[in-house]
């Protein structure tokens, strides 16, 4: 916002009403770029603490009980759940491109989808805490594996209802900017809010489908 | 690696149908359906009754759950039902106070413009509202009410304190107390200034009209008194054993009352990382036109860095504070060594957050101080650029210091070096801020007022602070001091006399701003005078409690050191009577003789004074264009610092005193430049 003006002068003259509304636009979009950004950072320190948990505990090794030889959770149903997220946002990824070039079907089709498919991948996860052989308080990595899959849950749950409500404005205002190039390309105020919330949501869910890959290695791998 | 869609190429819609309701773009959606009665309405009364809902559900869930387990059926304590107890309490609370109706509208892919909040009188500061100036002083109000019950909870100990031989309290209520006073204390402190000051100045610093977020800032707040209700929960539970800190495995033995202050904690750490996101996002999109970064005012600076601390720094407490949940309920051994875990591993998570939380507390302080100086110096920062660097300094170098909590209990030795190091390190930053608050006082003409009183308060009083904190950084120093009275007057050193006595001198300096109405001055100078003295009298001989043995949150102690207990007790009884004086003087000054603030009070040049006291809903008639720095006090060239020019009032001057018409002023402005 700052470069709107030149100041460096004399006072110039007032900004006028219909500029102000183009300053509020320019901020929301910003703000929301900025927002985005700022909940990857927050979440990342979320997940360090998890990530630095993994490792001190592993490092320790307290009373040999970092990982007992027959702890392994389901590797179809983890990897399952990992794949499922990770196509999710790579189609979800693929659908705004798509939307870029004015494809509005494409991207409700693929935004639709990768939602079912990330319900899938959260079910999958609940699924598997149910199908563990091994108690919760058994060893650290136990610990750390029960403890890490509520949290990714519930943040891949908020990125879900962030999504589910974009879905829902865009088929609520399909017909209001029908012929004007619909959600893709209509250069209305709100249609370009809702496209910069787009897009910062097709960052964060593809950060989460990174984070789940990254702990997939962590419990699977490395273990 | 994701699409930038806010440029897509497309249809244009013409200028005249983007307005709200025009063809081109949507009218807001309104709630349509059946209305409930106002007494049903969002609001208190129904956040009460949810929350109350709430905690019967989820105690009712939690029991459902767990009392079949083997460890509730032996120990009769279901801390499950307990903290989904809390858990459901606090949604409830949010529901019913209205946060909730936005995000489930939503859902329904329905949008609700942002409309300016009209509602005036007192009933909008007990509801959820989206205007960052009524969110302030709600903020406000909520942290004075949080440090007059810490406050007397800290009365409460030093009254044990009296006698080392003759009992108040048993030593297990004496610990509940301590670590009720500390918690909420912490908890409290962790916001004073960015909830209050931050929301309610930094749009009006900035020149914006709202925060970006304002659902979030509400929501921010309205968790503070969930926590507050949820800490004090805790004493009918049986308190915590672990003080503020929370160690392992201490607080996975401990009662019922831990729960509290678990989901306690954890409420206020969600209100403190969305408190921050808001500021950083509002701060980098809201500025007005010509507000760079170089002319951003060094207030917004400080809270701006502190708020990128609470970001990053809170979600490690948080996760910390969820495994300690999980191993309370689910028994998970996060903290157990004999499974697996280690009680380490929780002061490690506690102090990655813990230590950037203490610069999370001197920042502020700072921000504030140098925001005031300046206008009672009558003539620029000094050193403006340095002030700021050491602000990024001193919040970057604050995630690489934790582990010198942990110099007596267990780190490897060859670590000490390295984190003695960091620590010391940082005092290089501190020390900028520090000397560039000299610099600008350096042969200034200071106007005595009582905030300006407050400012050199908090400069001597951190002084003491800092200096103390070097030796406890040094390890062989620490050795000796750890776990004793010497660290319990250096950090209240620090907090009380550095960040409480800013955010007096903030209260002072501001009201009139944010009521219209100004302070009794003569009580102000009571009130500074016995603070500051008291404080003194109070915390300077704790230093030599502290280096003869007498260790914290234990009870009893040496009978050689009753009369100094005593002196410490007495002092902090009058102490207590400062700050009395103060709320006399707020409840007088604010409602009962209500006087009437000039404009712009204390001539200053900060965008904030530009616009009316109180400000008008939207705070500007019109965005307003930055022009030159708030600081440029004494330069007779110097711009004005906006183009703003209020009905009613005068252009700021080229000397930048901003000189009302036909009103009083309490001070003449004072434009001559000093040095």
């Amino acid at each position: 916002m700052t470069d709107l003006a030149d100041v460096t002068g004399a006072a110039p003259p007032p900004i006028p009403p219909d500029a102000e509304e183009g300053l509020a636009l320019s901020a929301a979009i910003g703000s929301i770029w900025t927002g985005s950004r700022l909940l990857i950072g927050a979440c990342s320190f979320l997940y360090a603490a998890f990530a630095f948990t993994f490792f001190y505990l592993r490092s320790l090794n307290s009373h040999g009980l970092w990982h007992p030889e027959e702890q392994h959770p389901s590797l179809l149903i983890g990897t399952s759940a990992t794949v499922v997220l990770l196509g999710a946002a790579l189609l979800h990824y693929y659908g705004v491109w798509r939307l870029r070039n004015g494809l509005n079907l494409d991207w409700r089709v693929a935004a639709i989808t990768a939602l079912g498919l990330g319900v899938l991948s959260v079910g999958l996860q609940v699924y598997q805490l149910t199908r563990l052989n091994f108690y919760p308080g058994s060893s650290g990595y136990a610990s750390v594996f029960v403890g890490w899959v509520p949290v990714h849950v519930t943040l891949l749950l908020g990125a879900l209802y962030w999504l589910e409500t974009l879905v829902a404005r865009s088929l609520r205002v399909r017909n209001a900017w029908r012929g004007r190039g619909d959600l893709g390309g209509a250069v209305t105020p709100e249609a370009t809010r809702l496209r910069a919330s787009l897009d910062a949501f097709n960052y964060f869910y593809i950060y989460l489908a990174l984070v789940g890959v990254a702990f997939w290695f962590l419990f699977y791998v490395i273990d | 690696m994701a699409i930038d869609m806010s440029n897509a190429i497309g249809v244009e819609v013409p200028a005249s149908e983007q307005v709200p309701g025009a063809p081109g773009e949507l009218p807001p959606d309104r709630r349509r359906g059946f209305q409930l009665p106002a007494l049903f309405g969002p609001g208190l009364l129904r956040a009460g009754v949810f929350a109350v809902l709430g905690y019967l559900l989820g105690h009712w869930f939690g029991n459902l759950l767990a009392s079949g387990y083997q460890q509730v059926t032996n120990s009769g304590d279901n801390n499950t039902s307990i903290i989904l107890g809390y858990l459901g309490g606090t949604i409830g609370w949010v529901a019913g106070i209205g946060v909730l109706a936005y995000p489930l509208f939503k859902m329904t892919g329905k949008e609700e413009l942002l409309a300016p909040q009209r509602r005036a009188g007192t009933s909008r500061y007990f509801k959820y509202t989206l205007d960052h100036k009524v969110v302030g002083i709600q903020y406000m109000v909520g942290m004075i009410v949080y440090f007059l019950t810490a406050g007397l909870l800290a009365l409460a100990v030093r009254t044990e304190l009296l006698s080392p031989t003759s009992h108040v309290f048993g030593p297990g209520v004496y610990i509940e107390i301590v670590g009720e006073h500390g918690t909420m204390m912490m908890m409290m402190m962790t916001s004073v200034v960015v909830g209050p000051f931050g929301n309610y100045l930094v749009p009006l610093m900035i020149g914006a009209k709202r925060m970006a977020f304002p659902r979030l800032e509400a929501l921010s707040f309205w968790l503070t008194p969930a926590a507050y209700v949820i800490l004090l929960s805790s004493l009918w539970l049986g308190g915590f054993p672990t003080g503020w800190t929370g160690y392992a495995t201490l607080s996975i033995q401990a009662g019922q009352g831990m729960d509290a202050y678990v989901v306690a904690f954890g409420v206020m750490a969600v209100s403190i990382i969305l408190a921050g996101f808001n500021i950083i996002v509002t701060v980098i999109n809201l500025r007005a036109p010509g507000l760079t970064w170089g002319r951003l005012p060094v207030f917004v600076w400080g809270v701006m860095t502190t708020s990128f601390l609470m970001v990053l720094a809170t979600p490690v407490l948080f996760g910390g504070l969820y495994m300690l949940a999980m191993d309370r309920t689910v028994q998970t051994s996060f903290f157990t060594d004999t499974l697996g875990g280690s009680s380490y591993l929780w002061e490690n998570l506690f102090w990655f957050f813990g230590h950037p939380e203490v610069y999370i507390l001197a920042l502020p302080g700072f921000a504030i101080v140098l925001e005031m100086l300046p206008v009672f110096c009558r003539k620029p920062i000094f050193a403006q650029k340095v002030a700021i660097a050491g602000m990024v300094g001193v919040s970057s170098l604050s995630f690489f210091v934790w582990q010198h909590h942990l110099f007596d209990s267990g780190i490897n030795p060859d670590m000490r070096p390295l984190f003695m190091l960091t620590t010391e390190l940082i005092s290089i930053p501190t020390g900028f801020i520090f000397l560039v608050g000299m610099g600008t006082l350096w042969k200034a003409r200071i106007r005595l007022t009582v905030p300006m009183m407050f400012c050199m308060g908090f400069f001597f009083n951190f002084l003491l602070g800092g200096i103390s904190g070097v030796f406890l950084s040094d390890v062989p120093a620490d050795t000796t001091a750890h776990g004793s009275f010497f660290v319990m007057a250096h950090f209240h050193y620090t907090i009380m006399g550095g960040l409480l006595f800013a955010f007096f001198g903030g209260l002072y300096y501001w009201l009139p701003k944010m009521t219209g109405r100004t302070m009794n001055q003569r009580l102000g100078k009571w009130n500074f005078i016995t603070m500051f003295v008291f404080f003194n009298s109070t915390f300077l001989p704790l230093f030599a409690v502290g280096e003869l043995g007498q260790p914290r949150r234990v009870f009893e102690y040496a009978k050689r050191l009753q009369t100094l207990n005593d002196w410490v007790s007495i002092s902090a009884f009058l102490l207590g009577f400062a700050i009395l004086l103060f709320v006399i003087n707020l409840v007088w000054s604010m409602i009962i003789k209500p006087v009437a603030t000039v404009e712009n009070p204390w001539h200053s040049r900060g965008l904030e004074w530009q616009t009316t006291s109180p400000p008008p809903p939207g705070n500007f008639e019109r965005i307003p264009i930055v022009l030159a720095s708030p600081y440029e006090y004494g330069n007779p060239e110097a711009l004005p610092v906006s183009d703003l020019l209020s009905p009613g009032r005068a252009p700021v001057a080229a000397n930048g005193a901003n000189t009302p018409t036909g009103q009083a002023t309490t001070a003449g402005p004072d434009t001559e430049r000093t040095s």
